[in-house]
């Protein structure tokens, strides 16, 4: 799977990016709010081969954002049903241009909603409470609150809510007229 | 025209740590507390929403003062 949007490109991550993805999960201050995963590239490879086998049963979408040239990031649609989905793993270099890591989070949560089939669409994620850059940037979506517990804040953001800070982000961004 | 401590105040509530940091006009914001592109983007929506300017990232970051962001919301905000 591979797209183009907000002037980014999308692709399925593949065994190769393990490196990559090995690099941003184990950078001490990109992944202090990550969930725990094993921190051995093998490991990574082999949950990339799994991974390619829920691909292509249209069950997972996990995009890594380059421009052909350079990697930036990652994000993930995953749990996916008829209305709704999971977006989680969202992760980017640091000292990147500001807008890229935004940018990265709409086109994939567009992405995620524009395969949906059902009308009435929403996503869910959730966030560690400690997390608190992360939470603050969600919560200008206006998702609702569904569930907490010691660690994590669970949310979930109906596509009109979403939409309506995505035009006004995407504004802010130069990209008021993208499609 | 923009209210400097007012702005100055409004600017440090984007930074979580900002109990932490003494920010003035001639701030090196990029240098100061918990900087990254999330607050970055908090700053754009503060700056739209308190004062219906909008700033472009390339224009943030052509910024390295908090001086200089308020000269810009001015010349903006008269244009």
């Amino acid at each position: 799977m591979e797209f183009k949007k907000y002037g980014l490109l999308f692709s399925s991550v593949k065994v190769e990016d393990a490196p990559f993805i090995y690099e941003l999960r184990t950078n001490e201050k990109l992944g202090l709010h990550l969930s725990a995963t094993s921190i051995k590239i093998e490991d990574q490879e082999k949950w990339i081969r799994g991974y390619e086998e829920r691909e292509k049963l249209a069950q997972e979408f996990y995009f890594l954002c380059h421009n052909g040239l350079d990697k930036f990031g990652l994000n993930r649609v995953y749990d996916l049903k008829s209305d709704s989905f999971e977006i989680g793993s969202w992760i980017f270099k640091p000292h990147l241009d500001e807008a890229i890591p935004i940018l990265g989070d709409l086109a994939v949560r567009d992405f995620g909603f524009s395969i949906l089939t059902s009308k009435n669409k929403y996503c869910t994620f959730n966030v560690k409470k400690k997390n608190l850059k992360v939470l603050r940037y969600h919560k200008m979506f206006k998702p609702e609150t569904v569930n907490e517990d010691e660690e994590n804040w669970y949310f979930k953001l109906s596509e009109e809510n979403f939409n309506s800070q995505k035009n006004k982000l995407l504004k802010i961004l130069g990209h008021g007229n993208s499609k | 025209m923009v209210i400097v401590n007012e702005f100055i105040e409004n600017f440090k509530a984007q930074f979580l740590d900002s109990d932490q940091v003494i920010f003035t006009e001639e701030t090196t914001f990029r240098e100061s507390g918990d900087w990254d592109s999330l607050t970055g983007m908090s700053i754009l929506v503060m700056i739209e929403d308190e004062y219906k300017v909008s700033i472009t990232p390339e224009e943030l970051k052509q910024c390295e003062k908090i001086s200089e962001i308020i000269s810009l919301i001015n010349e903006k905000a008269i244009a």
